[in-house]
């Protein structure tokens, strides 16, 4: 009796420390989306968990559209609301339903503001599955969630609508991701220091201007003169769950759609259904409310508003909030970092679009970057003294006005750590930043046993920075994103001085 | 459950097993019990008769072989010579092959009374379905597995962990090497003549890895799971690229068909005990039944000869090669002439598969012809490899395995018992090398999503 209750135990100890080894290993495999990149799925629903219970008042759920729509931090800023941005990429109205019914355990929202896109086919050329998106959409919001009797329902119910997913690979996320092995990056194995960093509630902020673009609005009068677009199959089924759900925690639940050139059809069958079931329906494609914020597609983009359209809408959003659901203002400190985050981003947005190399020299006066120069051969006979200055006021020392052509200059502030070369010979340096984990190279070598571009070659991180242009390449390594951000090259052999991002 | 009866969950467990891997299918199951049915009852009824027993006898065999024989070539001759494909269900049941082998023998041992009959249908049918080896083998023996069957053993917790070890190299041998190996392997195969020349030799030497590997997987497989219940199964293979003639490959690769044909081919044909003529006519015919059991076609009858020739010439030219080591005095057991002969024999063996693992006999020919005329030699250094479907990384983890494989091979070869040199390891050390296996699989292993998970090879023969 003795030997075999013994045996027992060991089984169930190797049994014990065996699975939970592979769960480590399943952790460490999975797909990491953070704040460095342009979608962060990772942090939305990280952070998220992270939250002090009950301290949200409004929560976003929806597509891409509503990522970059709905900014929280805006709303807080302005109206002193505090409102959370569950929206992940090509958002199925499953997926909406099953991190509102998450979401649920954790925060008593007020308000769920529902981006009504996703009721309708993602694209109109092509259907995905049933699920109406890409089955790494479908991931990339399931895998953050954690393991719970509703994400076994949710993952059946997406087996079960699209049978090429696999409903145990969402709790063994090895079977879907036995090939990661291969790619772990440094976000992998530092994950607690990505999810420490955390993102901005939600919100991913998207840069960038379209000149041509043009208004593309609907008006309401033309409503009677098309028939309504059909909601795909799921929506259907799981909008009355979340109409449901929202009933019975006394939420009030508002459709919307950002602007994104809506077909009347579709807005006339969200229209419809919100009517039918009393539901407050903000549509920012609509004539009226897209002119009342202010709205301009060639300035804020359509689809995926840039930050200044997420300004106006989120700002709309927090008034309307504020003054017809009567949500009040609280104070909640953990704003206060994401506001840091939201600046940084708006800073480094600012940052790549900035045409004038002056302004650019200032701006990269940020405890936050690492910066690289490398000036390979011809680079000084329109640099003037005001731009060395600024140069040199970045910390570095060398006087590049006075080099002859043919001398090849490398510089980089990494913080502080300055490190300059300046010679007329061929060279090949390496060293490293960011406390050694990260690595840079440098060389120019005319022998031509290289091809010809990568004559003057750099190398930050892996990301190849090199070119053949004249003039002064810059590299901008944020610390923050750790990522080079921006590469530029300044002609300073022609009077204009003009960027060139490469 | 007490001992006496632990036999019946074994028989339930084994039927049920089998009504699952056949998709539910009443056919298949119906031709096992069919077949085992009649098989027991001839036997039987054999063995009371003193006169008149090889009428039974030739009647039982006929009906034993003639659906396999059926179900192998009907198909292959239908879409060849009448050029009608043969109606969707007639697909041979899963195990098909090696249970119709198991029953030849039993059938042939009873016949000659090397073995006594089963009395108990039920026992019988467990040993007909036993479910570990039932889709891929080894083909056992009555009297090597009856009786173990039916006894009940004891739980042995030694015996329990020598099973898990052996799944675990199971999975080690089917995730990490063959379905690994099988990435490249269909690239290249699947897309000849896209990939000619030395590609043909990197998808040849692979292929031979990945037939083997996930051969002897599935034999770990049951041995593991059969150890795990208390019951010892044969091994079939014995590291059968290390053989040093074609001869000597027979005796090492799927050792319980080789013994089969052996005994119930080959020395039923005269053996080599009628003249040199006869014994090469007896190799000849005894490989290409080895090639008919294989497959249906031409392709593997082929093979089969191809391996029956290399038999042949490999002892017609003993004196030449006697000469040979004669005049550059070379011992018979020197080491170097002992790895040349191995790495020449894989060689031969490699050529082989190649025609086995090709779509039919022509391009099977043609692939072969091209490993000798295409110089394409640039392909092992200008990365050409890595776009295979394996990248580098994944290149490294697969030759690495290998190593390993060798390594045990090497290791086997002198005798050392891994899995009782483990066992003698203290407990942390054992349990650290359990799970790391275990996680090595995880991370590395060819499986999961977006891959198209390979059946065993040999389940289809």
């Amino acid at each position: 009796m003795k030997k075999r209750l013994k045996t027992a135990v060991k089984f169930i100890t190797f049994t014990l420390i065996a699975c939970m080894l592979v769960l480590a290993v399943n952790e460490w495999m999975r797909p990491k989306f953070y704040f460095d990149g342009i979608w962060s799925p990772t942090n939305t629903y990280k952070d998220f968990y992270k939250l002090d219970k009950n301290s949200v008042d409004v929560l976003f759920l929806g597509s891409s559209h509503a990522i970059t729509a709905f900014n929280p931090q805006v709303i807080y800023d302005n109206y002193g609301i505090t409102s959370y941005n569950l929206s992940s990429e090509q958002q199925s109205i499953l997926i909406s339903y099953y991190w509102l019914e998450e979401a649920l355990k954790y925060q008593s929202p007020k308000v769920v503001v529902l981006d009504a896109f996703t009721l309708h086919k993602y694209t109109e050329v092509y259907v995905y599955n049933d699920l109406n998106c890409a089955e790494g959409a479908i991931r990339k919001a399931m895998d953050n969630m954690r393991f719970s009797p509703l994400k076994i329902r949710a993952a059946k119910e997406i087996s079960k609508i699209d049978p090429t997913q696999d409903a145990l690979s969402f709790f063994l996320l090895n079977i879907r991701y036995h090939s990661r092995w291969t790619n772990l990056s440094e976000s992998d194995y530092y994950d607690s220091a990505f999810v420490n960093h955390g993102g901005i509630k939600g919100y991913n902020i998207i840069g960038g201007f379209d000149p041509g673009a043009e208004d593309v609005t609907l008006n309401v009068s033309d409503l009677s003169e098309v028939e309504a677009e059909p909601m795909i199959g799921i929506a259907d089924e799981y909008l009355e769950r979340i109409v449901e759900v929202c009933k019975e925690n006394n939420i009030q639940l508002i459709l919307t759609n950002t602007p994104y050139a809506e077909s009347l059809q579709r807005y006339k069958s969200v229209a419809e259904y919100a009517a039918d079931h009393d539901i407050p329906y903000y549509d920012f494609n609509e004539e009226t409310l897209y002119n009342e914020i202010g709205y301009s597609a060639s300035e804020n983009l359509l689809y995926h508003p840039n930050y200044l359209g997420a300004e106006k809408i989120s700002d709309y959003m927090g008034k309307i909030l504020s003054e017809e659901y009567a949500i009040t203002p609280r104070i909640d400190d953990s704003f206060v970092k994401t506001k840091e985050n939201y600046e940084h981003k708006v800073n480094n947005l600012k940052l790549k679009e900035t045409e004038d190399i002056y302004e650019y020299l200032d701006m990269l006066k940020n405890d936050d970057y690492s910066i690289f120069v490398f000036a390979p051969c011809d680079y000084n006979e329109f640099l003037d003294d005001e731009m060395a200055a600024k140069i040199q006021a970045l910390g570095f020392t060398a006087d590049l006005r006075n080099a002859e052509v043919g001398t090849h200059y490398f510089g980089m502030n990494d913080k502080g750590n300055i490190r300059e070369e300046f010679t007329d010979e061929d060279f090949a340096i390496t060293g490293s930043f960011r406390n050694g984990r990260g690595k840079y190279s440098c060389t120019v070598d005319t022998s031509l046993m290289v091809s010809a571009f990568h004559t003057y070659s750099m190398q930050i991180d892996g990301v190849d920075c090199g070119n053949n242009f004249p003039g002064i390449n810059i590299v901008v390594y944020d610390n923050e994103e750790k990522s080079v951000i921006d590469k530029v090259n300044v002609n300073t052999t022609t009077e204009e001085k003009s960027i060139i991002r490469y | 459950m007490p001992i006496k009866y632990r036999w019946l969950a074994l028989l339930a467990g084994s039927l049920g097993f089998y009504w699952f891997i056949s998709d539910n299918s009443i056919i298949a199951f119906s031709i096992l019990i069919g077949m085992s049915f009649i098989s027991w009852l001839l036997c039987l009824l054999m063995s009371k008769k003193e006169k008149g027993r090889k009428p039974i006898f030739v009647i039982l065999l006929l009906i034993i072989a003639l659906p396999l024989l059926a179900f192998k070539e009907f198909q292959y001759i239908s879409t060849t010579f009448f050029h009608k494909s043969t109606p969707l269900w007639w697909i041979a049941p899963i195990g098909f092959s090696f249970y119709t082998m198991q029953l030849i023998a039993y059938v042939s041992d009873v016949f000659q009374k090397k073995t006594e009959p089963e009395k108990n249908y039920l026992k019988f049918l467990l040993f007909v379905s036993f479910f570990p080896q039932i889709i891929q083998g080894p083909i056992p023996r009555y009297k090597q597995l009856g009786q173990q069957l039916v006894e009940g053993h004891k739980f042995d917790e030694k015996r329990f962990v020598k099973g898990f070890m052996m799944i675990l190299w199971g999975f080690f041998l089917k995730l990490c090497i063959a379905d690994k190996a099988g990435i490249a392997v269909n690239t290249i195969f699947d897309n000849f003549p896209t990939y000619q020349g030395f590609y043909i030799l990197v998808g040849g030497i692979l292929y031979s890895f990945q037939l083997y590997a996930d051969f002897l997987a599935c034999t770990s497989f049951a041995q593991g799971f059969s150890g795990l219940v208390g019951i010892d199964i044969i091994d079939n293979f014995a590291r059968p690229y290390f053989a040093v003639s074609v001869k000597d490959f027979w005796r090492r690769w799927h050792i319980s068909l080789s013994s089969w044909l052996k005994d119930y081919i080959y020395i039923p044909l005269g053996g080599n005990r009628k003249g040199t003529f006869r014994k090469f006519l007896n190799i000849l015919v005894t490989f290409v039944v080895s090639g008919i059991w294989h497959g249906g076609g031409i392709k593997f009858i082929f093979w089969g000869t191809l391996h029956g020739l290399y038999q042949i010439f490999g002892e017609l030219l003993n004196p030449v090669k006697k000469a040979l080591k004669k005049a550059l005095h070379i011992k018979d057991d020197s080491q170097p002439l002992r790895i040349f002969q191995s790495i020449w024999t894989f060689y031969l063996v490699m050529i082989a598969w190649i025609i086995f693992r090709a779509d039919n006999l022509k391009i099977g020919l043609s692939m072969i012809k091209s490993m000798f005329t295409v110089g394409n030699i640039w392909i092992f250094t200008d990365d050409s490899l890595f776009s295979l479907g394996l990248e580098w990384k994944e290149v490294i983890v697969l030759l690495l395995c290998l190593a390993l494989l060798f390594t045990v091979g090497i290791l086997k070869e002198k005798g050392i018992a891994i899995r009782e040199n483990i066992l003698k390891m203290h407990i942390a050390l054992r349990w650290s090398i359990y799970i790391g296996v275990i996680l090595f699989i995880v991370i590395f292993g060819t499986y999961g999503f977006g891959f198209d998970a390979q059946a065993f090879i040999y389940g289809r023969f």
